[in-house]
C-alpha cells in the first residue's frame, strides 16, 4: 500500500493504517529518539517516547496532506517528543546553542503549528544547497553529531558547523518574517 | 523540498534495527494509549458573554466559561438532576467553590448520554485549575489538573468516576 493511501486511511481514523505506519517508520522514529535521549533513558522508555510520536501523528492525521511524505513531520515530532521528555527529567538538551529551537516553543500552540512551521522550514531549505539541507536535517531533526555528519560528508567539522550556523540564521530570519520568533 | 522523503534522502546514521527495539512494543503502547484516551474529557474554554457575566461568581472583565462534556452510563442523570450545584476548584492552589449549571444534555453519535456543565473561571488569575465536581460529595468527581491556554481549548487526562465506577467520556466541542 502506498504512503499516500495510508495517509488517506489514517485521515479516516483507520487504526490498521496507523499500525502499518508504525511498523514502517518505527526504526526511523526510534533512531531519532535514541539520538536525542542518548544514555538518559532505557530502551523501554525510548519506545514509549516513540509511541507518543505516533499518537501525535494519529491526532493530527486529519490535517495531513497526502501529497507530502510523512518523514519530515515524523522527524520533527520525534525530536519534539524526545526533547519534551528531557525537559520532564530536567535535563538540558540545549547545552550547545546550536541545539536551541529556531522558534520559541511557546509560539507553537499545537501539532498543527509544528506542521505549519515545518512547511515553512522545508520551503526555506529548498533554496539551499543539498549539503546545507542535509547537515541541517541530520543535526537539527535527527540529533546526529556534527563529528559524524562531517565524517560522512567528508568535510571538516568546522566547515560543517559554519554551514549549519548559516542555515540556522537564514531559517531564523525566514521564520521571523512569518511570525515565528525565538525571543 | 516539500515532496522530499527525508528518510530516503537522508537515511539516518546508525539506523535502529529489530535488535535495538521492538516495533511491537511501540505498536502495543500506541494501542493502549489510544484506548486510555477514551476515558479523557476535553474541556473547552470560551469567552463568556456579557449576559452571562451577570451570573458569574467571579465578577471581573475577563471571565471565562469552561464546558465539561461528559458521557455517562445514564445513571448519572437521575443522580445529578438538572444542576451540579457545587464545584470545588483549586485556582493556583487556592480552593474556590462555585456553582455549575447544566446547559445541555443529549446523546452522542455512539449512543452515549452526555451532559454539558458550565462554570466560571477568571482566566487572568488562573494559571492552573484543579476541578472536583460533587453533589453531596459523592456523585461525580473530576480529579484533574489542567493548564489554561490562550487558544481556548485543551485536553486533560481525568480520573472520572461515578460511585467508584469508571465512566467513559467524550470530547467536548
Amino acid at each position: 500500500m502506498t504512503e499516500k493511501r495510508l495517509i488517506s486511511k489514517l485521515k479516516n481514523k483507520d487504526k490498521k493504517a496507523l499500525d502499518i505506519l508504525i511498523k514502517e517508520y518505527s526504526p526511523y522514529v526510534y533512531t531519532i529518539v535514541r539520538n536525542i535521549l542518548g544514555q538518559a533513558m532505557t530502551k523501554e522508555d525510548m519506545e514509549e517516547v516513540s509511541a507518543d510520536c505516533f499518537i501525535k501523528l494519529w491526532h493530527i492525521s486529519e490535517k495531513l496532506d497526502e501529497s507530502r511524505p510523512l518523514s519530515p513531520y515524523l522527524a520533527a515530532c520525534a525530536r519534539n517528543c524526545a526533547k519534551n521528555k528531557l525537559r520532564e527529567l530536567h535535563i538540558d538538551y540545549c547545552a550547545d546553542e546550536l541545539f536551541e529551537d529556531i522558534v520559541s516553543p511557546d509560539s507553537i500552540q499545537d501539532s498543527c503549528e509544528v506542521s505549519h512551521q515545518l512547511s515553512l522550514i522545508t520551503e526555506c531549505l529548498r533554496g539551499l544547497s543539498d549539503i546545507e539541507q542535509e547537515i541541517f536535517v541530520r543535526f537539527y531533526y535527527y540529533g546526529e553529531k556534527l563529528r559524524d555528519i562531517s565524517e560522512m560528508l567528508e568535510i571538516s567539522e568546522n566547515a560543517c558547523k559554519t554551514k549549519l550556523c548559516r542555515t540556522r540564521e537564514k531559517l531564523r530570519k525566514y521564520l521571523a518574517e512569518r511570525g515565528y520568533t525565538n525571543e | 523540498m516539500n515532496d522530499l522523503n527525508w528518510n530516503e534522502r537522508f537515511v539516518p546514521l546508525n539506523m535502529a534495527d529489530k535488535n535495538d527495539f521492538s516495533a511491537n512494543s511501540i505498536s502495543l503502547s500506541v494501542q493502549n494509549k489510544l484506548e486510555n484516551e477514551k476515558g479523557q474529557i476535553t474541556m473547552t474554554k470560551k469567552r463568556i458573554r456579557p449576559l452571562m457575566i451577570l451570573a458569574a461568581a467571579i465578577a471581573t472583565a475577563a471571565v471565562s466559561m469552561i464546558s465539561v462534556n461528559a458521557a455517562t452510563d445514564g445513571a448519572i442523570t437521575d443522580a445529578v438532576g438538572d444542576t451540579v450545584t457545587k464545584i470545588k476548584m483549586f485556582i493556583n492552589g487556592e480552593e474556590v467553590e462555585a456553582d455549575a449549571h447544566l446547559v445541555e444534555s443529549g446523546v452522542d453519535e455512539e449512543g452515549n448520554e452526555y451532559h454539558v456543565y458550565t462554570f466560571d473561571v477568571d482566566e487572568d488569575e488562573a494559571d492552573s485549575v484543579e476541578i472536583a465536581i460533587a453533589e453531596d460529595d459523592t456523585v461525580v468527581n473530576y480529579d484533574t489538573e489542567l493548564e489554561l491556554s490562550d487558544d481556548g481549548s485543551y485536553e486533560t487526562e481525568t480520573d472520572y468516576t461515578y460511585d467508584g465506577e469508571s465512566i467513559d467520556a467524550v470530547e467536548a466541542e
